[in-house]
């Protein structure tokens, strides 16, 4: 060990120059595989078509049906969460509660919830599946077997959580307005059909395709991110390490597209 | 016309202390054992010969292409069919089962039909010596060693014309292997061998056949038959030659 102050200026040169080097070979490794990815649509045969739709639903078997339970809880819990201080404030207005759910709820909170937890879930399960491909030499194995991992491995888990983001967007809604209406019910006597009418009525096919739009641009940016930071991940203590990562920038990248989408909604 | 399946010229290895360009060239029928200490740059050769990573200087031919001239869609198809390689760990996919691995190269570039790929994958398990239930397992289930052998064979399946193993625990289970079509195919030149050392090696294959490489310091010092190699004045060399002829003796 050194001195203090070099130990610093060992630090700080290792960050600068972390931050230096990195966001070109990265950001050029990251374009170069989804780009590849995009491309891997239209180089098609038989045999590669077999292994995407394998794949894709595998993942959105994963994604939308094993996590179909926890998304409509979290979903209903959200439901119950925005109604439960309206008879608190003296708000009895059908209206007023579905445009408020339309707002806060369909636009913004949902499309975010189930990000994090296709995050949380899909997310680090890819993450962590390529390092371990990574860790036994699978990733060059299929090189050398004449296969593009970036075909084989990015681009069905691309199609499949982008879908399954849908999918999961659908049934957490359902589940909010479920959990709304049941507390509307017991509070206002409001049944869960007025409740369900009300809200449809608010909402607009335009609201809808750029909500899908929204969702389908999170799905993209989550996998090819955790999908990138799993390939570059060559042991367990890379993988360890990248893991928080990709979270962290798949989070973030999500936060940024819903304050453009926001932006353009309301801005 | 260059019949060669390997041909390397003036190359200098990323890791290799210093510039000392080498050649080398693997003809059809041969079999080459790399010989050198932990870091001589063994597995960077092999990842040199198969255009896996990227040279400081110098030429690789590889089954009559040029590695530098070559775009990526032929050199992945060329690795398809030409090339059996396996490197330092098994290369199998961890949460697929062994017939799924064993399947992928057949079923992904369709060189063989859907229903004969079941019928061919047993046939090799068991024509190498191997219990088809594995098949069902999924690898990361699998022993060590059990992965170890079903890499070899994945290596092996396609029967390439140039077959590379860069696994020291794998070059231990090949003459189980050797005994069942590779010897022939190499004497018959449908193929050549390239293998990492082992000094077990050196008593269960025809080591009359052997030619051997010698890495030192990231680059090959030398190259020939047995007795040409063992006068090699290199340390290294000695050291390792001392351990195989107590092995021999």
């Amino acid at each position: 060990m050194g001195s203090p102050g070099a130990v610093c200026c060992k630090f700080f040169l290792a960050v600068f120059g972390h931050f230096k080097k990195n966001p070109f070979v990265g950001s050029a490794q990251f374009l170069y595989m989804s780009g590849n990815a995009i491309f891997a649509m239209f180089a098609f045969s038989s045999g590669k078509r077999h292994y995407l739709i394998t794949h894709t639903i595998q993942q959105i078997f994963f994604t939308s049906l094993q996590g179909f339970r926890l998304v409509l809880s979290i979903g209903m819990a959200l439901g119950l969460l925005v109604v439960l201080p309206f008879p608190s404030l003296g708000f009895t207005d059908l209206q007023m509660l579905s445009t408020l759910m339309q707002k806060i709820l369909f636009h913004q909170l949902v499309p975010f919830i189930t990000a994090i937890v296709v995050i949380g879930r899909s997310g680090t399960a890819i993450t962590a599946e390529i390092a371990s491909m990574q860790s036994q030499q699978a990733v060059e194995g299929l090189l050398l077997m004449g296969i593009d991992p970036h075909h084989l491995l990015v681009l069905p888990r691309v199609i499949g959580v982008t879908f399954s983001m849908l999918l999961l967007s659908i049934w957490m809604v359902a589940g909010a307005i479920f959990g709304s209406g049941c507390l509307a019910f017991l509070v206002e006597d409001v049944s869960i059909l007025q409740v369900w009418s009300a809200s449809a009525k608010v909402v607009s096919l335009e609201e809808i395709a750029l909500t899908a739009l929204m969702m389908a641009w999170f799905g993209t940016s989550i996998v090819t991110i955790h999908c990138y930071y799993g390939f570059l991940s060559k042991n367990v203590v890379e993988t360890s390490r990248n893991l928080p990562k990709a979270f962290v920038s798949s989070f973030l990248s999500c936060l940024m597209v819903i304050i453009i989408f926001s932006l353009v909604r309301y801005g | 016309m260059d019949s060669s399946l390997l041909r390397m010229r003036q190359i200098v290895l990323p890791l290799a202390e210093g510039d000392f360009p080498f050649d080398w060239t693997v003809m059809p029928g041969e079999l080459w054992v790399v010989l050198g200490a932990d870091g001589s740059g063994k597995s960077t050769l092999v990842k040199a010969m198969t255009g896996l990573i990227r040279l400081n200087a110098g030429r690789v031919h590889l089954l009559g292409h040029d590695l530098h001239q070559i775009n990526s869609s032929r050199l992945l198809q060329l690795r398809n069919h030409r090339l059996g390689v396996m490197l330092e760990k098994d290369g199998l996919v961890p949460s697929w089962t062994v017939f799924e691995c064993f399947e992928l190269p057949w079923r992904y570039h369709e060189r063989l039909e859907t229903d004969k790929i079941e019928h061919r994958i047993r046939e090799i398990m068991v024509n190498h010596g191997e219990d088809p239930a594995l098949l069902s397992r999924v690898v990361a289930t699998l022993t060590e060693e059990q992965r170890q052998r079903m890499g070899l064979l994945r290596a092996l399946q396609m029967e390439p014309d140039l077959l590379i193993i860069d696994n020291q625990r794998a070059v231990s289970f090949l003459p189980r292997y050797f005994q069942v079509s590779l010897a022939k195919r190499l004497s018959e030149k449908k193929c050549s061998l390239v293998l990492r050392a082992t000094p077990g090696i050196l008593s269960s294959l025809p080591r009359e056949q052997m030619l051997f490489a010698v890495m030192m310091k990231g680059t090959m010092v030398a190259s020939g038959n047995f007795d040409a190699i063992n006068s090699h004045p290199g340390t290294d060399v000695v050291n390792f030659f001392e351990e195989c002829n107590l092995w021999l003796s």
